[in-house]
């Protein structure tokens, strides 16, 4: 088995609502993969899916090896599911929480669990319901790593969070991260650029783009061009370059199969000599948004 | 198992207070029930303030317990949501089987067992063995379960108050609709007239799709969680006891088995007509609206005569034709009624007679018909179908500590304040036709075999194979049989200690009596206010 997750075709559609569409997806084991995409793309639809929280309309999942609709029960040890609005038993305190969940799974590691609380700095003596946002993510997410979870999966979880938690539940996460595979959503694309080793892109409940991050950061250029004298952009230009536009002998435009020799001759093809050429790496949201912007496939 | 117990554990710790609570309530449900089986008099003449609260808590805490209980189930499932999608549980290690179990650990742990402790303590303080009635505490704790399970089955398919309360709307319209389609299709009677209390293939059938159905409804949910099926289920099974409703043939009072009996016949009682005590303003004489139809209420009262020595008749139904000079006709179709007719060997006329043979109904008239004929001499036809016992009675008994067995039934308390008033118990058990007798004498100041009794004074239980515990919460059933000490108006006594008669009479067979009244007018018939 190489891949944790799978999907063949996956729809899930709410009376006429296609919240997800024809998703094939394939998140390789052990590895860090972001579903991204903007708000109402269909991501948490898709991983509710996976988790069993939804049938799906059509097309097929796995999970670890097994059918999502057959996910239930015991399987769900060997799987750590957080999501943003989920609700926990508020009334509980945390180390209550803790108590409670422990002995439902054979694998949890009472040394992970102090270590998480500690690193974390969870306030075991109150209530769930009194805790901030911030907390309350922290507990879950410490409460679905302390058994050592094959695969962990996370739903918008640095939503609303102030950086030094998201950070503490990145770095919590990515200590961890050698021994599972983790999928995480997100629409903050600048928040799961670090550590992603994949990366998913949804929208309209269609998945635009998957593949690997240093991949993908590194065919995607901000190409910037001088040229001798101003000159008009030919009407026919690679269709790999994106946002083309000019500005005097400055010509930009972002390569989205970028190789610098090819790149090179394909922009001597099109203006001939030109004065100078940089190439700049690009920022994960930079690209994206290029993505969307151009509306076009880059796979 | 651990599981089971684990989550068992969890929800007892989150119902805690609610468990205390819960077991509050019910020790003083248990310590009020015995203030119940004392003689009404006792209670109402200058009672105690602990006795007044006793009373309220045995009148009120039923509900009470019965509500809470309620919600509490309720709340119960909420704490693990079957239709929602964001419970943490979802995508937690939980075992469907499991957790089902916990919730049935929990109800049986906390309100079938500690309500079985209570009624076994109850049935002990009144007097009866609780190893003698075990079973049948069993079978009452099982009816518990049946009270519990539409809620249980509301909640696995609702997530929270808002949906809980639509979902009750839709339960009270399918009962409304299927009252209006099938009149009592959804009361189970508890009638004991022939045909009436058994339950028709159609019945059983209804019974079996709504338990079924809950039943199905609560596993699915449970093991699948796939909500808008199960709501479909139930809206089906909805669907299915509307027709069965609709397809259910009307309760007809079964008159072919009581045959007519004339005034030579055994069992023949005279109806008469008691002379008006006053005149009646007919308050309701222009009053109400029934289905559509304008109506007038009238209350004609009767009394029933005598029976033949031996024999005590139990009036169950009458129907009273009216038929106009020009050939009108109004029919009231059978009325229930409760009236004992036994036989008087003192041949007096005493209060408590006057009371329980007086065969009283309360009628609706088309309001054409009454505003037509309301002062009109018309002829009345009275129909009274009854029951005929032999009456069997044992020695006299005098009570010991102001108490008597009544064998096969149970225990009564008698007190002598106000009347003779016996408040009586039972365990677990339906009360059959019963009555009490008891002497009455002039004066106690020669209670020698002079002071010879002058009058016989009766009082019984007709309401046979009726059930009276509250709620199903109590083991011991409750009935009351009022003897009165006034005859011809004059105050009797029963000296100093009582004599009873216990009287259970023998079922002979059924028969009707018919009498017939001219000149009747039916503004004297109207209802009073």
């Amino acid at each position: 088995m190489s891949s944790a997750i799978r999907t063949e075709n996956l729809s899930k559609s709410f009376l006429s609502v296609r919240a997800v569409r024809q998703l094939n997806l394939e998140v390789p084991q052990g590895g860090i993969y972001a579903l991204v995409g903007p708000n109402g793309a269909g991501k948490t639809t898709a991983i509710k899916v996976l988790m069993n929280i939804l049938k799906p309309t059509r097309g097929t999942a796995e999970v670890l090896g097994t059918d999502s609709t057959r996910l239930r029960g015991d399987w769900f040890a060997q799987i750590g599911y957080v999501s943003e609005n989920q609700q926990q038993p508020e009334w509980m305190r945390v180390d209550q929480f803790f108590d409670y969940l422990r002995p439902f799974y054979p694998t949890w590691d009472r040394q992970v669990e102090s270590s998480l609380i500690r690193q974390m700095q969870l306030p075991l003596g109150r209530k769930l319901r009194h805790l901030s946002r911030g907390m309350k993510m922290k507990a879950a997410l410490a409460s679905s790593l302390a058994y050592r979870p094959k695969l962990i999966v996370l739903d918008e979880p640095f939503t609303g969070l102030d950086p030094l938690v998201r950070d503490e539940l990145v770095e919590s996460l990515l200590e961890r991260a050698s021994e599972a595979t983790i999928l995480i959503s997100s629409h903050d694309l600048a928040e799961i650029e670090s550590f992603s080793s994949h990366v998913g892109y949804m929208e309209e409940g269609r998945l635009k783009l998957s593949e690997e991050m240093s991949s993908l950061i590194n065919r995607f250029r901000d190409v910037q061009v001088t040229l001798n004298a101003p000159t008009a952009v030919p009407a026919q230009l690679p269709t790999t370059w994106l946002q083309p536009a000019t500005s005097g002998t400055t010509f930009q435009f972002i390569d989205s199969q970028f190789d610098q020799d090819r790149t090179r001759m394909a922009i001597h093809s099109a203006f001939g000599d030109v004065r100078d050429v940089t190439f700049s790496l690009m920022a994960l949201r930079a690209i994206f948004l290029a993505m969307a912007k151009s509306g076009r496939h880059m796979d | 198992m651990s599981q089971t117990i684990h989550i068992f554990k969890k929800d007892v710790r989150r119902f805690s207070w609610e468990i205390v609570l819960s077991l509050l309530l019910l020790a003083l449900y248990g310590w009020c029930q015995p203030v119940l089986w004392r003689p009404y008099d006792l209670m109402t003449l200058n009672p105690s303030t602990t006795t007044m609260l006793r009373y309220t808590g045995a009148s009120s805490l039923g509900l009470l317990l019965g509500l809470g209980w309620m919600v509490m189930v309720v709340r119960l499932v909420y704490e693990e949501s079957l239709t929602d999608d964001r419970q943490f549980w979802v995508t937690r290690p939980y075992r469907w089987h499991n957790l089902l179990t916990a919730k049935i650990l929990f109800v049986i742990t906390v309100i079938n067992l500690p309500l079985l402790v209570v009624q076994l303590c109850l049935l002990a303080a009144a007097g009866f063995s609780p190893s003698q009635h075990f079973s049948r505490l069993v079978h009452l704790q099982s009816g518990l379960s049946l009270f519990l399970l539409p809620l249980v089955t509301l909640a696995v398919v609702t997530g929270g108050r808002r949906q809980m309360t639509r979902a009750i709307i839709v339960v009270l319209i399918f009962l409304v609709a299927g009252l209006w389609l099938g009149q009592d299709f959804f009361v189970v009677s508890v009638s004991r007239y022939p045909g009436f209390g058994r339950t028709s293939k159609l019945e059983w059938l209804g019974w079996a799709v709504m338990l079924g159905a809950a039943i199905v409804v609560i596993v699915r949910q449970y093991a699948l969680r796939k909500t808008a099926q199960a709501r479909g289920i139930l809206l089906g099974a909805g669907l299915v006891l509307t027709l069965l409703a609709v397809l259910q043939p009307k309760q007809q009072f079964p008159i072919a088995r009581y045959p007519l009996v004339t005034d030579r016949g055994e069992g023949y009682f005279d109806i008469n007509m008691p002379p008006q005590d006053k005149p009646h303003a007919g308050h309701f004489a222009n009053g109400g609206q029934a289905q559509g139809q304008r109506v007038s209420f009238i209350s004609p009262g009767f009394m029933g005569g005598e029976m033949a020595e031996g024999l005590v008749a139990e009036v169950e139904e009458i129907q009273l034709i009216l038929l106009a000079p020009d050939g009108s006709q109004w029919t009231s179709g059978w009325q229930p009624v409760s009236a004992v007719l036994n036989h008087n060997d003192s041949g007096t006329t005493d209060a408590s007679g006057r009371q329980s043979r007086s065969i009283r109904t309360f009628l609706q008239v088309d309001g054409k018909f009454f505003d037509k004929f309301k002062d009109v001499p018309l002829n009345l036809q009275v129909v009274a179908a009854a029951t005929l016992y032999r009456d069997h009675h044992g020695a006299t008994i005098v009570p010991r500590n102001r108490e008597f067995n009544i064998s096969g039934v149970g225990t009564c308390a008698v007190s002598e304040l106000s009347e003779v008033n016996i408040m009586c118990r039972s365990p677990l058990t339906r009360v059959p036709f019963v009555g009490v007798s008891v002497r009455l004498f002039k004066d106690c100041a020669a209670a020698d075999d002079s002071n010879v009794p002058v009058y016989q004074s009766y009082a019984w239980w007709p309401f046979a194979d009726r059930w009276g515990g509250d709620f199903g919460f109590s083991p011991v059933n409750m009935f009351s049989l009022t003897a009165t000490h006034e005859v011809e108006g004059q105050a009797l006594t029963t000296c100093v200690a009582f004599t009873f008669t216990i009287h259970q009479p023998e079922k002979i067979r059924f028969f009707r009596v018919q009498k017939e009244f001219s000149g009747v007018k039916l503004t004297d018939l109207v209802a009073q206010q």
